[in-house]
């Protein structure tokens, strides 16, 4: 939950890690900076140029004057064309930039932790990769470009305004800092607000998200309006903040210039003063209240640049808290292609050793799930785990997966243990969730996105083992039709076929199937079931069984309750001993041979 | 797509389509007229104090040369006079377009949303949240911000021209002339690009959000992505798409590198006439040194101006792209209005007559009716009636079209052929809220909101008591285990409910049914995934919630079927059998198959396992 409460990092270190981003591009950012130079020509060179016109005109020359425009001409299309490169480059490798941030963003979001992941909302997520990232690489650049610039600026202007009147010069310079500090009251509250601000876009967000994909239910329960109120409701408070913030801008923007346009008339007074004492031309008197414009504005901007840069500290924040949460597991090497363990029988297909394992990590008000429980899996061995709803079944394969971290004990799948060899560990098993999870795309990506090798054949043989392969050629295009969003456009057992392809793609050794063919009707359910049970074959399975027939065929069954091991044995063995076991066992088909049928064995269920 | 396809092959057509959409980018401006117009006054106060500050300078240097010390003194008062005003109106410009921008967008992302909430649910398939959620996110705000700061750019900028140019004409009209045109021509180099840049917009807009509906589906379906070890294909896949971005952004950036220059091109090109020309016509003795050096300070000031308004058909490209998308969802068909307007007895349901439809008395049947999702029909030509109080069963193997025919009955989708009618009212004629709060839909799959436990029970019903609501979830098999929670009812819990298991989920979602007290209820079977000792409370529970009820249920399990007062038998898309549990296994037609297969089928595995044994 810490992840949620980003904390404020120090600037300079936002602005080192920001920067590292930087450097695959930095041939083309030093160019940029270069050409920016062009810039600082243009700005100095008006106010020359204009003395010298000036003077000029003054001195009333008129081939002079001629020259001076075609030179400056040539000069004017020379920077605006480097104006222009330097535009396209720096926001071309701004946007390259934040792409980077945001594959790493998007990547780490795929390595962290599950239950962290389940603890934050995915609109979160989502929002800090799709806008924060954006924000903060914003930030960097502006940085770089706009206040550096500035500062380059003033000094420059600084050292031309220097030769014209020393005081003066200095009188413009020291005011500068004090527009610039003026604004500085303003940072804390603006970071902080931008903060709040960016979690309520994330939170807005979150809602939309929720409506949207719930629209049946939003629909048949009449809650259109309810939701619309509490989106309006939260879509108000995140104004109210803008309001705010663009209060606290308004302000530090027209301070700043309020208090740089008095000092500017000031001093331009005071050198129209010291002309009608003879000390300066008319032409120098226009030139110093230009360039002291040159010297002041940039205090100002960067006053002002500065109030972004506090805005856009709130977003690094909550891009940085994502990319420092720590990883799941210990190790990220991708497995190496062909190097699978050695399967004999010594090694134990999985194996738990005293696993505890607690929802909340604070352990305060929850009793932990599993304290020290035990299981052994050979190879070529089915398990089925049986036990009333909340028992920790769903629990205990996820735990096996890596997607929990136990608080003690160990996991290894063939020898590889879960925590220090994850991707390895994960290389050997395939699972299957109750509720298939699809992606938007083809069906044939969604086959192929358990091997990156698939050709089409062994997709389609995958998909013929699957059952899937008979309603795949009836659609309009086959395997390259077009899945809606979670795969909404097929029926539950189509989806559920479809991921049992890509399991069977997979082709893992161990197999984690949290069964959920019940929610199927007859025909899909025996299609599905003939094509698990071939799935099967070969494989090493843990299976939280809900149908009778998987259990009775199961060379072991585990029964949990309340987070232990209650019961262990063959299907008859635990019949007989008469425990939590049979009890299950005679609700169901007690309750069935009540109604005066045959047991209906192929839709009896185990608990979920 | 079709519709920009077919856009872009037409000119014409796609000229009428630019100009609708600007058309009702302004429309999305007018509630605002009054906004706009305080903020150009605002503008023009602030422009006024630029001429006065150009005319305290150049009294500031003609004093100087002239060495008249009063004429120095007055006008640096006046100076300073003017830079109050102008801080202040600056400032209040700031903070009232800051109001007027925020007040305008999220009154407009709320009504894109409430919008998005009575559409049809078949338009709305189409879409995939993602894309939903970036129209209302960044469309709805791009395409209001770029019309008010189009606006109002135009206004103040037209208005700061006319000051200015009533000043700078009263000095010399030549010199004011030909900067004018200097600054309006440079721009307007820009227009013919103006529509290759749109359609990039469009483009690059579009790869963004498919970018974004990607991270969204891997956000979400975080547990295959990391079972499956998918991270480094998906980052392949990211990597592919930033690759495609950028194929369009490199050319956009190009242009506007381009565009974004020009007012600075016409600043210096104007600066390099003012200087020349005016310094022609100084040196000829028709022009004083100050008067220049006015031209040169005013010279930013409509510099600008100008070139923004040459250069605002371009600019405005980008807020069009937005608008055409934030229009496309706004301009999906409402539910409940039909386009056909051959059917007069539509809207004859008074509200008595619809009290009556909804009352749970009257039959639902259904005559010929047939639908399809596109091109893919799912239902021909289906005849059922529904009796009120009775259970009425579907059954069928899947992909057989019984959860769609659920979603007709809830009036989700519209039939594309025949008609459903509740007692003598055709259901479409009868408001879609009347007749929904009236029922209550139990899905395959429970979809739980974030928020906590008696939150999600209570939006079966808004005003239900806390009584009504333990009462529920205690008929629903859920009260004990929300008692043993850390916070019981006032736990919170993820998003969609994705922390709890998939019983809890599913025995959630049913209390939230029971809360509802529908007179016609919905069931997807659910009960599949529950445990054998809640199934049995629960199957208690349901027989007495479907006592006096009008129940359809998808049902999956033969138990299930063979209670149902009537039985509908769906293959492809069609009703082939109908009739109670007896009849139709008396017909020995495909349901008395489908029993049997079970069985049979059942049989055989047992009889193999015990040989095994």
């Amino acid at each position: 939950m810490n992840i949620t409460e980003s904390k404020e990092l120090k600037l300079g270190n936002v602005l080192r890690r920001l920067m590292s981003y930087a450097r695959p591009y930095r041939i083309g950012f030093i160019v940029a900076l270069l050409l920016l130079s062009a810039r600082l020509v243009m700005d100095v060179g008006i106010a020359a140029v204009q003395q010298v016109f000036i003077d000029t005109i003054n001195s009333s020359n008129m081939d002079a004057l001629t020259r001076i425009t075609v030179i400056c001409a040539i000069v004017c299309v020379i920077i605006i064309f480097c104006l222009m490169l330097q535009h396209y480059f720096r926001f071309v490798i701004q946007s390259r930039m934040a792409w980077d941030i945001r594959g790493k963003l998007f990547g780490k979001s795929n390595r962290l932790p599950f239950q962290q992941v389940q603890s934050m909302h995915s609109g979160d997520l989502t929002s800090r990769n799709n806008q924060d990232a954006g924000i903060a690489i914003g930030m960097i650049n502006s940085i770089v470009y706009d206040l550096g610039y500035n500062l380059l600026l003033c000094f420059i202007s600084f050292l031309y305004l220097a030769k014209t009147d020393v005081w003066l010069a200095l009188l413009a310079l020291g005011s500068g800092p004090l527009v610039f500090l003026s604004g500085r009251f303003f940072d804390r509250r603006l970071r902080k607000l931008s903060t709040e601000i960016y979690a309520k876009e994330a939170e807005l967000r979150g809602i939309l998200q929720e409506t949207l994909q719930g629209m049946a239910v939003v629909r048949a329960f009449s809650l259109e309006e309810i939701l619309l109120d509490k989106y309006a409701l939260e879509r108000e408070k995140l104004r109210r903040m803008q309001l705010r913030r663009s209060l606290l801008n308004g302000l530090l923007w027209q301070s700043s210039a309020f208090i740089n346009n008095i000092i500017m008339i000031t001093c331009a007074a005071l050198i129209a003063l010291s002309a009608l004492k003879g000390g300066t031309t008319a032409g120098g008197v226009l030139a110093f209240i230009i360039l002291m414009g040159r010297v002041q504005w940039p205090f100002v901007h960067m006053s002002q640049t500065w109030g972004s840069v506090q805005e856009a500290l709130g977003a690094s924040d909550r891009v940085f808290a994502i990319l420092d949460s720590p990883d799941e597991g210990n190790d990220h090497a991708s497995p190496k292609p062909g190097v699978l363990p050695v399967i004999s029988d010594e090694v134990a297909a999985l194996q738990i050793q005293n696993v505890h394992y607690s929802y909340s990590s604070n352990k305060s008000n929850e009793s932990p799930l599993f304290t020290g429980i035990n299981v052994h899996i050979q190879h070529g061995e089915t398990i089925a785990v049986v036990g009333p709803s909340g028992s920790g079944k769903t629990t205990l394969i996820r735990l096996c997966c890596g997607l929990y971290e136990p608080s003690a004990g160990s996991i290894s799948v063939y020898g590889k243990s879960i925590f220090d060899q994850l991707e390895e560990a994960r290389a050997m098993i395939t699972y299957v969730p109750q509720s298939p999870y699809l992606f938007s795309g083809t069906i044939r990506d969604n086959i192929a996105y358990s091997s990156s090798t698939a050709t089409d054949e062994e997709i389609e043989q995958a998909a013929r083992l699957a059952g899937a392969e008979e309603f795949i050629s009836k659609l309009p295009n086959g395997y390259d039709t077009l899945l809606g969003e979670h795969g909404s456009t097929l029926s539950g057992g189509q989806r559920q076929r479809i991921a049992i392809a890509r399991a069977f793609l997979r082709n893992a050794p161990l197999l984690l199937l949290d069964e959920a063919t019940s929610a199927l009707d007859n025909e899909s359910e025996r299609m599905v079931q003939e094509s698990l049970d071939l799935l099967m074959k070969d494989r090493t399975t843990l299976v939280i069984a809900h149908r009778l027939s998987t259990v009775r065929e199961a060379s072991r069954i585990i029964v949990l309750d309340q987070g232990a091991i209650v019961e262990e044995g063959t299907h008859d063995s635990l019949l007989e001993r008469n425990g939590l076991y049979a009890q299950l066992y005679n609700i169901q088909f007690n309750a069935s041979e009540q109604e005066g049928n045959p047991v209906d064995e192929l839709t009896a269920t185990f608990p979920a | 797509m079709n519709k920009s396809m077919n856009a872009q092959a037409e000119p014409t057509k796609k000229s009428r389509a630019i100009s609708n959409t600007f058309m009702r980018l302004l429309k999305l401006g007018k509630p605002y007229f009054g906004w706009y117009l305080i903020l150009c006054i605002l503008a023009a106060i602030v422009s006024l104090a630029a001429v006065g500050i150009a005319e305290s300078l150049r009294r500031i240097i003609n004093a100087a040369t002239n060495k008249d010390l009063s004429s120095l003194i007055s006008g640096a008062i006046i100076a300073i006079v003017i830079i109050t005003v102008e801080a202040s109106a600056n400032f209040l410009k700031t903070y009232l377009s800051g109001v007027l921008e925020f007040k305008s967008t999220s009154k407009l992302q709320v009504s894109v949303l409430s919008r998005l909430l009575n559409v049809q649910m078949k338009d709305l398939d189409r879409y995939h949240s993602g894309d939903l959620i970036s129209r209302i996110n960044d469309s709805a705000t791009a395409a209001q911000q770029g019309i008010n700061q189009k606006t109002i750019d135009l206004f103040s900028n037209l208005m700061q021209i006319t000051f200015l140019l009533t000043y700078l004409l009263s000095l010399q009209y030549a010199l004011t002339l030909g900067m004018l045109l200097i600054c309006s021509l440079v721009p307007l180099v820009m227009l013919p690009f103006s529509s290759r840049l749109r359609s990039m917009h469009e483009q690059r807009q579009h790869i963004e959000t498919t970018q974004q509906m990607f991270i969204q589906d891997t956000v979400q379906g975080a547990e295959v992505v990391r079972t499956f070890s998918l991270a480094p294909k998906l980052q392949q896949q990211f990597t592919g798409r930033v690759m495609k971005y950028l194929k369009i952004h490199l050319p956009v950036s190009r242009l506007e590198a381009v565009a974004y220059n020009m007012p600075l091109a016409v600043i210096l090109g104007g600066l390099l006439y003012v200087l020349s020309y005016g310094g022609y016509l100084v040196i000829h003795g028709r022009l004083d040194v100050g008067a220049v050096a006015a031209f040169l300070v005013c010279f930013e000031q409509i510099a600008n101006p100008v070139s923004k308004l040459a250069n605002l058909w371009t600019e405005l490209q980008g807020s069009l792209a937005q608008g055409k998308r934030l229009f496309e969802v706004l301009d999906l068909q409402k539910e409940g209005v039909r386009r056909d307007s051959n059917g007069k007895d539509l809207h004859l349901g008074t509200s008595t007559n619809t009290n009556q439809a909804v009352s749970g008395l009257y039959p639902i049947s259904f005559n010929n009716v047939g639908f399809g999702y596109g091109n893919d029909q799912v239902l021909t030509n289906v005849n059922l009636t529904i009796q009120p109080g009775k259970v009425t069963a579907l059954a069928g193997p899947s992909g057989s079209g019984k959860s769609t025919l659920l979603q007709l009955i809830l009036s989700s989708y519209e039939p594309n052929e025949g008609t459903i009618h509740s007692g003598n009212l055709l259901l479409n004629s009868i408001p879609h809220r009347s007749w929904r709060s009236n029922l209550a839909y139990v899905s395959q799959e429970s979809y739980l909101f974030s928020g906590t436990l008696y939150e999600n029970i209570a939006w079966g019903r808004p005003d239900a008591t806390t009584e009504d609501i333990i009462a529920a979830a205690q008929s629903a098999g859920i009260h004990e285990f929300i008692m043993t929670t850390p916070h019981q009812y006032e736990t919170f819990i993820g998003e969609r409910g994705l922390t709890l298991s998939g019983g809890e989920r599913q025995r959630l979602s049913i209390a939230r049914a029971f809360v509802r007290k529908p007179k016609l209820l919905l069931l997807d079977e659910p009960t599949a995934a529950l445990d054998s000792h809640n199934e049995e409370i629960i199957g208690q529970a349901l027989q007495e919630l479907m006592h006096d009820r009008t129940t359809v249920v998808v049902a999956h399990r033969l138990s299930t079927i063979r209670n149902a007062d009537h039985i509908y038998y769906m293959e492809a898309g069609s009703i082939v059998e109908e009739g109670t549990h007896l009849e139709l296994m008396d017909l020995k037609g495909k349901y008395y198959t489908m029993v049997e297969t079970t069985l049979n089928n059942d049989d055989k595995t047992t009889a193999v396992m015990e040989e095994v044994q």
